[in-house]
C-alpha cells in the first residue's frame, strides 16, 4: 500500500507537470466565492467547545470576538468598538458596537460575552479549553468556578449595561487584547442556543453568528460547508465576497487536482508535493502552528522500570548540550520534513509575536548569533560529549526516544537517531519507541520516558505561551511522585529554575513595562536554550497554494485564524 | 425454514454482543483516553472522563452501551464532532456509503458476470484473454491507483465528471468512485464466473439441454448462469459488505463523507462511541447480508432450500 | 413394408485438436438407420462410437474438425413433407432449431449429472415443447404428465414439482427419457443409458426404451460397450474399433456368426455364467492412440490371427450377406482359413441352446 501510494504520487506529480501548459481554466465555478481546502472536518461550531484549528477557522468567519487582528497583525476592535483598562490593570471594560447584530436580528450584548466567559470555565459544561479562562487570562474567581467551589455567577465578568462588558482579572494580563481574539472568548447567544437544545451547531437553522459571513450549508462532519455574505454584519458593505466554500479533502493528491482544476482557490499541500510546487508563484508558506522539540527527562529516577540511570545521565548539562548540537536542524527541515517547515534554533517560533519595536521575535533575537553555542556543530558536540563522559565516568550511552506513530514524526526521529550515531561515533545511541500519540502523551505525562519527540502550539500571540511551559505554572507530577517543571529541570538546576519562575511571575503581574516584560521573556528563552532544557528541532509551517487572482486574504501566523472579510477575487 | 431463520438471527445476535464486548474490552486496554491533546492537564482529562461516564466500572459502561446500542442509540461523539449525536453524524454518511457501495456492487456484479460469461463462452480466444488481463489488473492494482487515475483522466483531463463528490450532484459525482470501487468486484466476479461457467458448460446437464435444442440466452442464463451463480453468490456476499460499509481509500480520494472515513477517524481519535457505533453497524450489515446470501442460496439452489425445509419442518 | 431410411452416414471422418496434437477420432465411417429399427454401436472407449453419435446430434465439441463425410437425416418437417438434410452442413443454430430435441433426442450415460439441478422436473420436460412449438404451458404440462406416466413414474403430479436431487438414479433416467420424448423425435440416441445404473434397474430401463420405441415407432441408436445390452435391444449391430467400423450385421449375425477377430474378442469378454474359465477374457493390449497415422489394420497389434498384410494395408469390408460385413483380411480368399476360437464357439452354442429353450 505504501509503495503503491508513493508510486501514485510520483505518477501524479509527473502528469501534473506535463499538464501545466496544457490546461486552461475549466471546471470550477467562476463566481464570487472563495473555495477553501481544509483537510480535516470541522469538529464543532461551538466556540467554547472547539479545540482544533479547522473549527476555529470556520467559526471566525461566522462569529467575531471582542477584538481581532488587522492585516498587519495588530489587534483591532471587532465586536468591541472601544475598551479601557483600570489603573491596576485588572479590570477591562469593553464597549460593544451598537450596530452589532446576530443573524436572527438580536443585538450582540454584553450579556452574550458574560455567558461565553462563564460557559468556558463552567465545570458542568467542561470545555477542553477552560484553562484559557482560568490559567491564561486568569479571570477573577475562575479557579473556584472551575473547581466547583463557587457558582459560575461568581466569575469576574459582568454586563454593566446592554453594551458594556466588564472583565476583572486575578493578575494583570499584558496580552489581554490578543487573548480576546481567541475563539474561546467569542460571544454566545445563550437564548438561541438554549432553544436549539442538543441540536445547537448541527445545521444552518440551529446555528447563530454575528460575523461577516453566515452559515448556509452545514451538517456534522460534512464535506462541504457553504457560507454566504452576512447582510446584517455591521461592516457588510466592506465585504466584497459573496461567500466562502470550505471543502474537506483529506487526500493531498485529490486536493491538488481540484486546485489545478480551479475547483479550489486555496489548497493546503503536504510534504510530498512541496518539491513539485515550491517554485510556483502561487506557492506560499504560512508560519505556523507547532514547535517540535526533544524533551529530555531529568526529573524522576524511578520509572516504572525501576531505577533508570539514563534519566540520571540526562541531568548532565554537557551531555544535553552535546545532544543539542549533534543534529542538523536545517537538514531535518529541508531534507526530511520538506513541507515549508524551518529549522528551529530557538524556543519562540518565528511569527509568534512582535516586539514592542514592531520587529518579529526572531528578528529581535537572532538565534544564529545569540544562541551560537547551541547551533549544530559536530566537532563541538563531540567535545561536549567527551566532557560529559569524563564527568559521568561513562563512555557509551543508549537512550530510548519515544515518538508517535505518524510518518513525519518517525522520519524525523529516525534522522536524529542517525545523526547522533554519526556525530558521537557510536558512543551515544538512541533507539526509537514508536507509540500512538495518546500513548506517548500518557507516557510523557507520567514521566515514563527518557527522550521524547513532542510539540507545542501556541494558545495566544505572546511568547509567554511558551515561556510558561517551564515555569511552576506548568508543574507536572510524575508517577513516582516527583514534582517536575519542564522535563524536570527544577531537579537539575533548582536555583536557576526558581529564578526563572520569578521572571515569569514578573511578566504576569503587571509590574514590568512592556519593554521590560518583553526583554524578560527573551532572557527566559536564553535560559532554556543555554541549559538545554529542551532540544528544539523544527518549526512546522504550512505550505499552500493560493490562486493569483485571489487577493486580500489576511493570514496570521501562530494559531490565529485566516481572515477573509477583506478578501476579494480579481476579475 | 422459520426455525432456520430464527436460529440464524439468534446466532447473529450473540455474534454482535460478542463483537461489541471484544471491541469494548480492546478499547479499554488501549492506553490513553479520547482526550489526547498536549494542552489537556491530567485533572481536565479526569473531569472529561467523569463527564462522559468513562470513569465508571467497566461492566457498568458495557451494559449501558449494550442497552443503548440495542435501541440504535449510539450516544454522542466525544472527539470527532464534539457532543453531537452519532445518529446525526450517521444520518447522511450511512446512506451515502451504502448507495455508492450498492452502485459499485451492481456495476461490479453485472460487468463481472458479463465478462466472465463472455470469457467462458469464448474460451481461449482474445476475449477470454482480455478478461483474464482485466481480472489480474483489477485484483492486483490497488484501488488507490485506480481512483487517482480515473480522477486524473475522467475528471481532470476530460472533465466528464466532477472531481470530487458533491451533494449537489450526488449521482454524477458518485460515478467515478463507483467504478473505482467496483474494479475489484468486477475482477473477482469475472474470474470466478469464468471458472464456474466453464465447469457448468462442460457438465452433462448442459449437454442434455443443448440436445433438447435450447440455445442462445435461454441456454446461458436459464441454465448455465443459474448453476454457476450458486458459488458466485458466496463470494459476492463479503464483497457487498466490503463495498457498502465504505472504502477508506476511495472515500478519501473523492472526498466522500461516508462510513469508511468516519470509522478510521473514530479509531484514530479513540472516539469510543463512534467506533462502537460503526462496528455495530458493520456487524449488523454483515450479518444481514450473510443471511440474505444464505436465503438467496436457497432461491437459486433447490437442494439447499429443500434440505432446509426438510430439516426445518 | 419398405424400410424408410432416416439416417445415412457416409465416409465420416472427424479429428480433434488437443494440446498434444491432432487426434483422428473417426476415420471413414458408413452407417445406415431405418425407421423403427434399433442399431447398437459397440466398441471400447475411444473407439469413436460416442463421437459418431454426437456428430449425428450436432453437439460435437468446439475443438473438433470434420474432415469429410455426410450425415444425412430424413425427417418430416412441420408441413409433413419429407426432408433430408446433411447435419454436417448445417449451422449450430439450425441444428438446435430444427433437429435437436425435435427430431433427434438423446439419453445420456449418467442420469445423476444429466439433469439441471436448479430446475423442476416438470419444467425440464416442458421446456423443449415450449421452446420448439410454443406449446401453451398448460398443454405442455399435460403432455409432460403423460410422458412421466409413459416412462413409468408413479405420482407424476408430485414429481413434476420435484427437483432432480429428490429422485433416485433410475427415476432420473426415466425423466431423461421423458425429456427426450417430449417433442416426439424420430430418432433417439442412447449413449450408454444403463451403465451408471444398478443392474436391477438396467433391464427395466431397456425395456422401457424398447416399449416406447414400439409405441412411437421411432428409431433408436444405442451406444454401448456392453454386448449384454446389445443382445437385448438391438436389431443391427455396428462394431467400431479405432474410429472405424470393423463389422456390421444383424444382431444374430454378430452374435452367432462373428467374423472379425475384434468381435470375437468382445464376445469372449462378455461375462457368462457358464464360462468355465476362472478369469474373464480380456483382449490383450490397448487401443491405439489415434494421434499418428495408422498403417494397415489398426487392430493388428492385438490380433493373434494377424496376417502380414494387416500391417501394411487396411482391409476392405468383406460382404458375407446383404446385412453382414466385416473388415478383416481373414475373409480374403487368399487368407488361411481360421475357425472361430473354440471358446467362442462353445459360448455361441450355449447361447443358441438358451435361445431354443
Amino acid at each position: 500500500m505504501k509503495i503503491a501510494k508513493k508510486l501514485a504520487a510520483v505518477l501524479l506529480a509527473s502528469l501534473m507537470i506535463v499538464s501545466f501548459s496544457a490546461c486552461g481554466k475549466k471546471g470550477g465555478a467562476v463566481d464570487n466565492y472563495i473555495d477553501i481546502h481544509i483537510n480535516t472536518e470541522v469538529t464543532s461550531l461551538d466556540p467554547q467547545e472547539a479545540t482544533d484549528g479547522t473549527s476555529f477557522g470556520v467559526q471566525s468567519q461566522l462569529i467575531e470576538g471582542l477584538t481581532g487582528l488587522d492585516k498587519d497583525g495588530n489587534t483591532e476592535g471587532l465586536m468591541a468598538e472601544g475598551w479601557s483598562v483600570s489603573e491596576d490593570n485588572l479590570t477591562w471594560t469593553f464597549n460593544i458596537r451598537k450596530d452589532a447584530f446576530w443573524t436572527n436580528g438580536d443585538p450582540v450584548t454584553a450579556q452574550d460575552f458574560v455567558d461565553a466567559f462563564q460557559t468556558l470555565v463552567d465545570p458542568v459544561y467542561n470545555s477542553e479549553y477552560a484553562y484559557m479562562g482560568y490559567s491564561i487570562m486568569q479571570i477573577k474567581g475562575s479557579n473556584d468556578v472551575f473547581n466547583g467551589v463557587a457558582d459560575k455567577s461568581a466569575l469576574g465578568v459582568r454586563a454593566v449595561d446592554e453594551k458594556t462588558f466588564e472583565v476583572t482579572l486575578e493578575y494583570p494580563c499584558p496580552f489581554m487584547l490578543s487573548l480576546t481574539c481567541f475563539n474561546s472568548f467569542y460571544p454566545r447567544n445563550q437564548k438561541f442556543i438554549d432553544s436549539c437544545g442538543e441540536n445547537y451547531g448541527t445545521s444552518p437553522e440551529t446555528f447563530i453568528g454575528c460575523g461577516p459571513f453566515k452559515l448556509v450549508e452545514y451538517e456534522p462532519s460534512t464535506e462541504t460547508i457553504v457560507l454566504d455574505k452576512n447582510e446584517t454584519y455591521y461592516n457588510a458593505d466592506k465585504v466584497k465576497l459573496d461567500g466562502l466554500r470550505y471543502h474537506v479533502i483529506k487526500d493531498a493528491q485529490s486536493a491538488i487536482l481540484a486546485y489545478e482544476n480551479n475547483e479550489l482557490d486555496y489548497a493546503v499541500i503536504d510534504g510530498s508535493l512541496v518539491e513539485t510546487y515550491k517554485d510556483n508563484p502561487e506557492f506560499q508558506v504560512l508560519y505556523g502552528s507547532y514547535l517540535w522539540f526533544l524533551s529530555v527527562n531529568m526529573g524522576n529516577e524511578h520509572t516504572f522500570k525501576g531505577t533508570n540511570p539514563n534519566t540520571g545521565y540526562l541531568r548532565n548539562l554537557n551531555l544535553r548540550k552535546a545532544l543539542m548540537r549533534a543534529y542538523d536542524r536545517e537538514a531535518v527541515a529541508n531534507n526530511v520534513v520538506k513541507d515549508g517547515s524551518i529549522a528551529a534554533d530557538y524556543v519562540y517560533p518565528k511569527g509568534l509575536a512582535s516586539a514592542p519595536d514592531g520587529r518579529d521575535v526572531r528578528e529581535y533575537v537572532d538565534a544564529k548569533t545569540v544562541y551560537a553555542d547551541c547551533l549544530y556543530n559536530k566537532e563541538e558536540a563531540y567535545k561536549l560529549y567527551e566532557a560529559a563522559a569524563a564527568e559521568l565516568g561513562v563512555t557509551d550511552f543508549d537512550f530510548e526516544l519515544v515518538v508517535e506513530d505518524n510518518q513525519q514524526a518517525q522520519d524525523v526521529a529516525a534522522f536524529i537517531q542517525g545523526q547522533f550515531n554519526e556525530t558521537f561515533q557510536g558512543h551515544v545511541k538512541v533507539h526509537l519507541k514508536v507509540e500512538t500519540k495518546k500513548a506517548r502523551l500518557a507516557d510523557m505525562n507520567a514521566g515514563n520516558f527518557e527522550i521524547g519527540l513532542t510539540r507545542w502550539g501556541p494558545d495566544y500571540a505572546d511568547p509567554m505561551t511558551y515561556t510558561d511551559l517551564w515555569s511552576s505554572f506548568n508543574a507536572q507530577v510524575y508517577d513516582d511522585g516527583t514534582k517536575v517543571l519542564g522535563g524536570g529541570w527544577n531537579v537539575v538546576a533548582p536555583e536557576l529554575s526558581a529564578e526563572y519562575d520569578k521572571k515569569v511571575a514578573a511578566c504576569k503581574d503587571g509590574s514590568l513595562s512592556i519593554q521590560e516584560r518583553w526583554d524578560t521573556m527573551m532572557e527566559c528563552e536564553k535560559i532554556i536554550m543555554e541549559n538545554a532544557v529542551i532540544l528544539p528541532v523544527y518549526q512546522k509551517n504550512d505550505a499552500s497554494l493560493i490562486k493569483a487572482n485571489v487577493k486580500g486574504i489576511e493570514f496570521h501566523a501562530i494559531g490565529m485564524p485566516t481572515v477573509y472579510r477583506n478578501a476579494y477575487i480579481e476579475k | 425454514m422459520k426455525k432456520y431463520i430464527a436460529e440464524r438471527l439468534g446466532t447473529a445476535f450473540v455474534t454482535i454482543l460478542v463483537i461489541i464486548f471484544v471491541l469494548f474490552a480492546m478499547m479499554q486496554f488501549m492506553p490513553g483516553s479520547p482526550f489526547n491533546d498536549e494542552k489537556l492537564s491530567r485533572e481536565l482529562i479526569e473531569k472529561l472522563n467523569e463527564k462522559y461516564g468513562l470513569n465508571q466500572p467497566l461492566y457498568v459502561q458495557f451494559f449501558k452501551y449494550v442497552k443503548n446500542v440495542a435501541k440504535f442509540d449510539f450516544g454522542i461523539s466525544y472527539v470527532i464532532n464534539k457532543n453531537i449525536s452519532i445518529n446525526l453524524m450517521l444520518k447522511t454518511r450511512v446512506p451515502t456509503s451504502m448507495r455508492i457501495g450498492l452502485q459499485a456492487v451492481s456495476v461490479g456484479a453485472v460487468i463481472g458476470l458479463l465478462l466472465g460469461i463472455i470469457a467462458a463462452l469464448k474460451h481461449n480466444t482474445f476475449w477470454d484473454n482480455l478478461t483474464t488481463v482485466i481480472s489480474v489488473l483489477g485484483v492486483s492494482v490497488p484501488s488507490y491507483v485506480f481512483a487517482l487515475l480515473m480522477l486524473y483522466t475522467f475528471a481532470y483531463r476530460l472533465g466528464w465528471f466532477p472531481l470530487l463528490y458533491t451533494k449537489t450532484e450526488p449521482f454524477r459525482s458518485s460515478l467515478l468512485p463507483t467504478f473505482a470501487l467496483s474494479m475489484f468486484t468486477i475482477a473477482s466476479i469475472a474470474r470466478f464466473t469464468r471458472t464456474e461457467m466453464l465447469e457448468v458448460l462442460d457438465s452433462d446437464y448442459m449437454l442434455l439441454v443443448e440436445s433438447k435444442g435450447i440455445s442462445g440466452p435461454a441456454l446461458i442464463f436459464r441454465h448455465a448462469l443459474r448453476n454457476a451463480l450458486i458459488p458466485i453468490v458466496t463470494v459476492l456476499g463479503p464483497l457487498v459488505v466490503g463495498l457498502m460499509t465504505g472504502s477508506l481509500v476511495v472515500e478519501k480520494i473523492f472526498s466522500i463523507p461516508g462510513m469508511g472515513a468516519l470509522m478510521t477517524a473514530a479509531i484514530q481519535a479513540n472516539d469510543y462511541n463512534v467506533t462502537i457505533a460503526m462496528t455495530y453497524i458493520y456487524s449488523v450489515m454483515y450479518i444481514i447480508i450473510m443471511l440474505v446470501v444464505d436465503l438467496l442460496y436457497g432461491v437459486i439452489d433447490p437442494r439447499i432450500r429443500l434440505a432446509k425445509e426438510d430439516s426445518g419442518e | 413394408m419398405a424400410r424408410e431410411k432416416i439416417m445415412e452416414v457416409r465416409d465420416l471422418s472427424i479429428s480433434f485438436k488437443t494440446t498434444t496434437g491432432i487426434v483422428n477420432a473417426i476415420r471413414g465411417v458408413d452407417m445406415d438407420l431405418y425407421r423403427g429399427e434399433t442399431v447398437a454401436i459397440v466398441g471400447e472407449s475411444g473407439s469413436g462410437k460416442s463421437v459418431t453419435a454426437k456428430a449425428m446430434m450436432g453437439i460435437l465439441a468446439s475443438n473438433s474438425i470434420v474432415n469429410s463425410g455426410t450425415v444425412k437425416f430424413t425427417y418430416n418437417d412441420n408441413g409433413g413433407e419429407s426432408k433430408t438434410v446433411d447435419i454436417l452442413k448445417m449451422s449450430k443454430n439450425e441444428i438446435r432449431r430444427d433437429i435437436n430435441g425435435k427430431h433427434i433426442a438423446m439419453v445420456f450415460q449418467d442420469p445423476m449429472t444429466s439433469l439441471d439441478p436448479t430446475m423442476t422436473i416438470g419444467k425440464q420436460i416442458t421446456e423443449s415443447m415450449i421452446w420448439h412449438y410454443k406449446t401453451p404451458k398448460a398443454e405442455a404440462e399435460a403432455k409432460a404428465l403423460e410422458l412421466l406416466e409413459l416412462v413409468g413414474i408413479t405420482d407424476p403430479e408430485k414429481r413434476m414439482k420435484n427437483y432432480p436431487h429428490q429422485l433416485s438414479g433410475g427415476m432420473r433416467q426415466r425423466v431423461v427419457i421423458a425429456i427426450a420424448m417430449a417433442c416426439d423425435p424420430d430418432l433417439l440416441i442412447c449413449d450408454e443409458p444403463t451403465t451408471a445404473l444398478d443392474v436391477t434397474i438396467q433391464a427395466r430401463i431397456l425395456e422401457l426404451i424398447k416399449d416406447i420405441q414400439v409405441k412411437k415407432n421411432i428409431s433408436v441408436i444405442y451406444i454401448t460397450h456392453d454386448l449384454g445390452v446389445v443382445a437385448k435391444v438391438a436389431d443391427y449391430v455396428d462394431v467400431m474399433y479405432a474410429g472405424k467400423l470393423v463389422e456390421k450385421g444383424t444382431v444374430d449375425e454378430i452374435f452367432y456368426e462373428p467374423r472379425h477377430p475384434y468381435t470375437w474378442g468382445l464376445l469372449s469378454a462378455m461375462p457368462d455364467l457358464d464360462t468355465r474359465d476362472d478369469r474373464l477374457y480380456t483382449i490383450p493390449g490397448s487401443p491405439p492412440t489415434l494421434k499418428n497415422e495408422i498403417k494397415g489394420d489398426a487392430f493388428a497389434p492385438r490380433n493373434k490371427y494377424a496376417l502380414n498384410i494387416d500391417t501394411r494395408i487396411d482391409p476392405p469390408m468383406f460382404k458375407m450377406s446383404d446385412t453382414h460385413y466385416a473388415a478383416t483380411w481373414l475373409l480374403d480368399d487368399r487368407a488361411p482359413t481360421h475357425d472361430m476360437p473354440p471358446e467362442i464357439k462353445g459360448r455361441i452354442e450355449r447361447m443358441l441352446k438358451e435361445e431354443n429353450k
